[in-house]
């Protein structure tokens, strides 16, 4: 309380630098986390739109590696060299994918959906478009995809309720030039045609999505395909997606089959968010080193300036420990200060960020048209915890200085 | 019943590529009670000699008791603690802290010590109404006099109640009549309260007033006027 006080008032004295130093921890504190919200609310949206549009797990119609050929599995521990294999023709697709989903539905909190995905030639009068035909059950779909939710024409339903009904992405429609109730042309890979009336428009906001994926029955996919029965995708939601790596895990280590979460699905975006985040906390914390370089300063002038006073509180019967507490805790009520006015800093950068609009060319407004800012409270306990660590460690330095000083040399120096 | 203060053959080198001998061969004793000068040519090692007795430096031969107690085996934070309990100090330069008023300034040894803020707090008021400045206790070092903060360093000094008080020059900044009033305190803490001074000066005249003087030339003492009261 008296170090605290004699403190307080060491700092009073020097109002203007302590506040230069308040300032630059303040700003240092503004920043991170204004940057953070910045950076978190992004990779959030971005997550969540991911998680949103694609199914947490998909289990697909291939092996993560190839077969082992018999002469290996027969000599495991021999030198075997195969030559002149050739593959054999099969029919992809998920071998026993009603027993297989039957046996996932079972697991709780797991939603699934079969599917067939292939690759077909849309044509709309003299357009043709290469797009990936969905084949799904629109019940189940339902629980696991979010199509329904991001149709802006039509109904999922109509896909049963009208006979030959495709959904298309909008601007899969946009490119065919197709809207509700046409009738377009799909040709399979496998030579089969046949007519689709559009049924419902979806937009999901991907636009890799939406210029290239259409909806149709399984049935209808299957017959499209000339591949009845077949099932090549079966996708899942979970009710706790923190779950869907492990699950995968577990799912392809039973089946076989290769099963991605969507952790993996999207891997190389999510370690693009780790390079993200080491740049910005090695800016932010850059700031912050600067603000800590002000606040050793500010505290090492105050001990070459008070050395008198230190030697006569020596004098006085304070110990060691007490001028080296004194001293700590200036840099601490700086960095303290500077977390609180940081925080407001924050709260400001924040507001302001979140009144800024964008509209993309066109003047079509897509998404959110503004920054998305995460609201977490960590970043202020963070930014603040920081703060006063650095606080600390820039004092502690001529904090010992002043505590290890001579009185004798000192009181000689000022007789 | 041990003397409070003990030298014994205190030395003090400073080393370097010459090693300075500040004081050598002190033996000196100081009783309860007792107000001694100690005077000497500037040089002689009269501040050295305080600041050992004062337990601010230690000695490189010799010894230095308190109460009877070696303080060589002592930790620096023992020394402190005893600086608290047993000593204070009066500089030439008043050395208040310029960001305490005058009463703060007294406050800060006591609080350091502890007990209850409102009973110290009445102590440190009297102290300075005794002092005469009690219309100086909530001023700041800046807005006195000379001779008001070298009393208000007095009075910080007597804040703890020590048995023992070591004055380096308190009077080399005052007027003479200032410096007089300086030695009227001195005389009236050692006649009334039973407190032992050890003062260094250069006035003869003030040294005089002292029950013992104390000489010292080149570091060795070479005239002590009196000895052990009790």
């Amino acid at each position: 309380m008296l170090a605290a006080t004699i403190a307080l008032r060491h700092l009073g004295r020097r109002r203007r630098q302590t506040l230069v130093s308040v300032l630059g921890v303040a700003l240092g504190v503004g920043f991170f986390i204004a940057v953070t919200s910045l950076m978190r609310g992004f990779q959030t949206y971005f997550v969540a739109q991911v998680i949103d549009v694609a199914p947490h797990i998909t289990i697909k119609d291939e092996h993560r590696a190839p077969r082992l050929q018999p002469a290996v599995l027969a000599h495991p521990d021999g030198a075997v060299s195969v030559r002149g294999v050739k593959p054999r023709e099969e029919l992809r697709g998920i071998r026993n994918a009603r027993g297989l989903i039957a046996e996932l539905e079972t697991i709780p909190g797991v939603a699934v959906a079969p599917g067939l995905r292939g690759a077909a030639l849309l044509r709309y009068g003299s357009r043709d478009v290469t797009a990936t035909i969905a084949g799904i059950d629109p019940p189940r779909e339902r629980r696991v995809g979010n199509i329904e939710k991001d149709m802006i024409a039509g109904r999922l339903e109509d896909l049963r309720a009208t006979a030959n009904g495709i959904i298309l992405g909008i601007g899969l429609a946009e490119r065919l030039g197709a809207g509700i109730g046409d009738t377009i042309t799909a040709v399979a890979a496998s030579g089969t045609a046949r007519a689709f009336k559009v049924v419902g428009l979806v937009a999901t906001g991907i636009t890799a999505i939406d210029n290239s994926e259409a909806y149709v029955l399984l049935k209808l996919a299957q017959v499209l395909q000339n591949r009845p029965n077949v099932i090549n995708a079966i996708r899942l939601r979970l009710d706790d997606v923190r779950g869907a790596e492990p699950l995968a895990r577990r799912i392809e280590a039973a089946h076989g089959w290769r099963t991605e979460s969507w952790e993996e699905a999207n891997r190389n975006v999510l370690s693009l968010f780790v390079i993200q985040n080491a740049i910005m906390f090695s800016v932010v914390g850059a700031i912050l080193l600067v603000a800590a370089f002000g606040i050793y300063s500010i505290i090492s002038t105050v001990v070459h300036e008070k050395a008198r006073d230190i030697a006569i509180l020596k004098s006085l019967g304070f110990t060691e420990g007490d001028i080296l507490r004194i001293f700590t805790i200036e840099g601490v009520l700086v960095g303290a200060a500077g977390a609180v006015l940081g925080a407001l800093v924050g709260e400001g950068l924040i507001f302001g960020l979140s009144q800024v609009r964008f509209e993309e060319a066109g003047g079509v407004i897509r998404g959110t048209g503004g920054f998305i800012l995460a609201r977490e409270l960590w970043p202020y306990l963070a930014g603040g915890g920081f703060a006063l660590l650095a606080a600390a460690v820039a004092a502690l330095v001529p904090a010992r200085r002043a505590a290890s000083l001579n009185p004798v040399e000192i009181v000689r120096g000022a007789a | 019943m041990s003397p409070l203060l003990e030298a014994r053959g205190v030395t003090r080198t400073l080393p370097g590529l010459v090693p300075v001998t500040l004081v050598r061969g002190i033996d000196l004793t100081i009783g309860r009670g007792e107000f001694v000068a100690v005077t000497g040519p500037s040089g002689s090692g009269k501040s050295s000699l305080l600041y050992l007795l004062g337990l601010l430096d230690r000695p490189t031969e010799g010894h230095v008791l308190i109460d009877g107690e070696d303080t060589a085996r002592l930790s620096r934070g023992a020394l402190a603690r005893l600086r608290r309990q047993r000593l204070g100090f009066v500089f030439q330069f008043h050395f208040l802290l310029p960001e305490f008023t005058s009463l703060e300034n007294v406050l800060l040894p006591m609080r350091r010590l502890g007990g209850e803020e409102a009973a110290l707090r009445a102590r440190a008021e009297a102290l300075l109404e005794r002092l005469g400045l009690a219309d100086a206790m909530a001023k700041l070092p800046e807005e006195l006099s000379g001779g008001m903060r070298q009393r208000v360093a007095v009075a910080r000094a007597l804040a703890n109640d020590p048995a023992l008080v070591l004055a380096d020059e308190p009077t080399g900044n005052l007027d003479s009549r200032n410096a007089a009033s300086m030695f009227d305190l001195f005389e009236t803490l050692v006649a009334e309260h039973g407190r032992s001074i050890v003062v260094v000066t250069h006035d003869p005249a003030l040294a005089a007033r002292a029950r013992r003087q104390v000489r010292l030339v080149d570091g060795r003492i070479v005239e002590d006027t009196g000895a052990v009261a009790a």
